[in-house]
This record gives structure tokens, sequence and C-alpha cells, in this order.
């Protein structure tokens, strides 16, 4: 069994009254693509924001490589090697997509703070890992373009790249199909297989989408208002009685 | 005519300097937190009396022109911390009364300490006679003033679009999750934007204090035309700040000219044409991005 990378132990988080997240635990191993499911309002982009830092839960734990790091503020965590993307491509609209990429890239190196201009050579080694970056999403000829004018599929593989950018283990990625017609679905589901095969990287994902569940991750959690509802491989939830009568209709699972 | 037309047109600019100046440093601090600053001019003037202190106690004018403006980036950066932090993720109206308050309070203390009345400062000799133009003579005072504005703006454009720090803030005034998402303390931009605005604010204060008179007033009296000269320019802008600002004193200053009493509400029409015309202002993009 590989070793657990990202875990969550009985999180918890509600808003006033309203319990979004309830005692969900999940261990995400290193080298696993690991996906969340469950329909709207089932607690999983909260879940997701108490793993990435962006809400404190409750209750429970979160660890990475066994630290606990329930409390540390997101940005820190970007440094222990995780990175994220939201629900709503999160980029700097004004900003050429280099730019956008140039600053993953340059809080990479110690310096991040520090005014100087970048040397010559150092410029050169930022500008290889940006192209490097943006040939591995494919959008090396919009380089200099402002990321306000790409389609909303490229603008999410922008946000892919700049989760990249900051050398991550683990990339979070909130509903990354979420708006996006057929063929842009299945040109994300390429990137993220590639970011798992190709730079060997573990994957965590939240979707709403079975099909693509199924058919991308090696374990999934199902949440519903926002409890655990199952926990398995896929064939384990596509088989799961409880699944099929809470969550799927017969139709979706016949297709799959 | 030239020899009177000319003369108001450099003060105009100056003048609309000045409100540049005070824009910019409204509008980064806005840009970025949503923080209204109407305590701006407060420290405006704060920085105006510290360096008046200073120089009375025997340090230099020129000394003064820098400690000043660092003691008012000190303070504004405490009181940031301490009262403003809190009041961020909060309705932007919880800023708004806040430092209005801070600008109530301020204004009392300096009467207190300094006087209800504007006290005579003045710059040094090097500073104060004419230098001869061909056509006018200029005073030396009000072009020195000019070229440390322009100077500062170019330091500070250079620091925004040059340098990786400045990058981190124009992409923050975007998107404050995704910078944090990027590994980037917020806190710490938040403070060093915080502490730009006070250091354009303080330069501004000192430099003010010589040509408008130095009194409780004087940086409260700066805010309003500078809100204006954020509007027109587009709020969000530098640039359109800087050419606000210049637009603005050159209005006010060619109709003191002609219509002396109509000064005061020319800029307000201007305004007024502006927002008619181009309802985000001269360079916003507000409402671009949704």
């Amino acid at each position: 069994m590989a070793e657990a990378l990202l875990e969550a132990k009985n999180v918890s988080k509600h808003f006033g009254g309203v319990v979004a997240v309830n005692s969900v635990s999940v261990t995400i191993e290193q080298g696993s693509i690991y996906a969340v499911i469950g329909p709207n309002g089932a607690g999983k982009t909260t879940f997701f924001n108490a793993l990435s830092g962006f809400y404190i839960p409750d209750g429970g734990q979160v660890l990475y490589k066994g630290q606990d790091i329930t409390t540390m503020p997101n940005w820190q965590r970007v440094q222990l090697g995780m990175s994220r993307t939201f629900q709503t491509p999160s980029i700097f609209p004004e900003l050429t997509v280099y730019e956008n990429l140039l600053i993953g890239v340059q809080s990479q190196q110690k310096i991040a703070f520090k005014l100087r201009l970048p040397s010559a050579a150092r410029k050169k080694e930022i500008d290889a890992r940006i192209d490097e970056l943006l040939g591995f999403v494919n959008l090396v000829h919009l380089k200099d373009r402002p990321v306000a004018e790409l389609s909303h599929g490229s603008q999410r593989l922008c946000e892919i790249a700049m989760s990249l950018s900051v050398d991550p283990t683990i990339v979070l990625l909130d509903e990354p199909m979420a708006g996006l017609a057929e063929a842009e679905t299945e040109r994300i589901m390429r990137v993220i297989r590639d970011l798992h095969d190709r730079l060997g990287l573990t994957v965590l994902f939240v979707e709403h989408n079975m099909r693509v569940v199924l058919s991308l991750a090696d374990h999934i959690t199902v949440l519903d208002r926002g409890a655990m509802l199952a926990q398995g491989t896929p064939s384990e939830i596509s088989n799961s009685q409880t699944v099929r009568e809470a969550y799927l209709g017969q139709e979706v699972l016949n297709r799959v | 005519m030239l020899s009177n037309v000319a003369p108001s047109v450099f003060n105009g600019l100056i003048l609309g300097a000045f409100y540049a100046f005070v824009a910019i440093g409204l509008s980064l601090i806005m840009n970025l937190t949503g923080t209204i600053n109407l305590a701006h001019g407060s420290f405006l003037t704060l920085a105006g009396y510290l360096a008046f202190t200073l120089v009375s106690k025997g340090t230099s004018f020129w000394f003064a022109l820098i400690l000043a403006p660092l003691l008012t980036v000190v303070v504004g950066v405490v009181i940031e911390r301490l009262l403003i932090v809190p009041l961020y993720k909060r309705d932007p109206i919880f800023s708004l009364l806040l430092t209005f308050g801070l600008s109530l309070i301020a204004e009392e203390v300096y009467r207190l300490i300094w006087g209800p009345n504007g006290v005579p400062f003045s710059a040094p000799g090097i500073l104060g006679g004419g230098i001869s133009l061909g056509f006018m003579q200029f005073p030396t005072l009000r072009l020195f003033i000019a070229v440390v504005l322009a100077a500062a703006m170019v330091l500070l454009a250079l620091f925004l679009w040059r340098t990786r720090f400045g990058l981190r803030l124009r992409a923050a005034i975007q998107d404050t999750e995704m910078i944090s998402a990027m590994g980037t303390n917020i806190q710490v931009l938040y403070m060093v934007n915080f502490a730009l605005g006070m250091a354009l604010a303080g330069l501004a204060g000192v430099l003010a204090s010589g040509l408008l008179g130095l009194s409780p007033t004087m940086g409260n009296a700066l805010l309003m035309p500078a809100f204006v000269v954020a509007i027109i320019g587009g709020m969000g802008s530098l640039f359109g700040s800087i050419v606000g600002g210049l637009l603005v004193g050159l209005a006010i200053s060619v109709t003191t000219l002609f219509i002396p009493a109509a000064n005061e509400v020319i800029m307000y029409i201007l305004m007024a044409v502006v927002l008619l015309i181009r309802p985000r202002g001269l360079f916003g993009t507000e409402g671009l991005f949704g």
C-alpha cells in the first residue's frame, strides 16, 4: 500500500446552523487520482476548501505526510507541495498567460520578495520553465495574450498550468470541468490523466459528473448532504446499492 | 497674454500633480482591499507636521523630506494592522466609517498639538528664488516639487511593472484568493501596499506644506479633488489618475484666470462630462471583467 499523502480525519464544517460537511474522512495515497463526487450542495467544495486551507474546519484534522496542517494558512500549504484551482477559473484576467505563470514560477525561487530584476540567466531559466508548463497544457501559442481573451476551456488549462507552476506534489482541482462543452471536457480529462501518468503527481478533484469520475479516478468518495455516502474504487462505487439509490439514476449506470 | 496664462498653467499642473498623487494612494489601497481610506488626507497632514517639527528641532529640510514620510508609513502601517485589517473581510462601509472617524480624531489632535491655525513652514533658501524660463520667471520651489512628484511616479510605475513584488500586487488586485493559492501571504501584500500609499501621502504632505500652507485641514482639502480625479481617470488606473489630476489642475487654474467664481465647481463639471461620455472614467477598466 502506498504512503498516505493527504488525509482528512472526521473533518466537519458548519456555517451557522447549517452543517456543510459532517465528519468526512479520506485518505489520499501518493500517486493516486482521487475524486470527490456528489450532487450540488453535497459539501464538496466546502470539504475541498477545508483541505486546501481556505476554511479552517470546526472539527477533525487535516494531515499532509503525517503532519497536522489543520490550521495552517493556505499560502504555506503551497510551499509544502499542495496547489489548487477554483471552480470558477481564478486567473489574473488582465495579465498575459506568461505573467500569470510567472507569479507561480517566481514563488518557487526563494527570493520571491526581493526587488531586484532577474539576471539574464535566471530569466532564461524562468522562461524555459514557463514554456515547459505551457507545452504541457498546449497553450504555448497564447503565451502573450491577456488571459481574459482566452476561451473558457483555455482559461481552465491556464489555471491548471498555474497550479503546476508552484511545483506541487498534489494538485487539488475544484470542478475542473464545470461549465465546459463536451470537447473541452475531453481535453481537460486528458490533461488530468497526464498530470498523473506523465508528471507523476497525485491528483484530487471534485466533480459532479459520474461518467468523468468513474473513468478517471482510482479512488472515489461520494458525498451527500455533507456526509460520506460511500467510498471505494470505481467498480465498488458503481456497484454500490446505496450510491445507486441515493445518487445515481439506473440509466446513468447503464451508460457507463 | 502668454505671460499671464503660462504661469497659471504651470501652477495648475503642479496642483494637479498633487491631486494625482493623493488619488493614486487612494486607488492603490482601494483596489486591493476595497477600503476607501478617508483618513488619507490626515496622513498627508501628519507628514507635513512631522517635517515641520523636525525642521524646527534643527534637522535639515532634506532630511525631513525623507524622514517624515517614513515616519508616516510607520504610523500608517501600525494603524492598518491594528484597526483596518480586521475590517478587510467585512463590507467596505465599515472601513469607510473607521477611517472617517480617524480623520476627525486626527484633525483635532493636530489642532491640540500644533494649534488651530496654519504654521509657517518654508523650504530652504536654495529653493527660494526663481528660474528664468525666458518668457517667464518660474519659482524654483514649484519646479522642485514637480520634479520630485514626477520622479516618485516613475519609481512607483517601475516598482509595479518591473519587479516581481509589483507583479504580485497587480495580480492580487484581480484575485486575492488565487494569489494565496499561488503561495503568497496576502497579508504581506496588504501591508506593503498600504505602506506604499502612506509613502505617497507622506511625500505629498511635506511638499504641499511649503506650497499650500500647513494647517490641520491641509490634507483633507486635497481629498475631495483626489476622489474626483480618481473617478475622472477611471478607478484603479494609475495612468488615469495622473491624466485626471493634470486635467483637473489645468481646468482649475484656467478657470481661476477667466471666471474666478467657477474655479471650485469646474472639476465637478469636468467629472460629469467625462462620466457622461465614458461611465467608467478615462482609463478605467472596471466592469470589463465582471
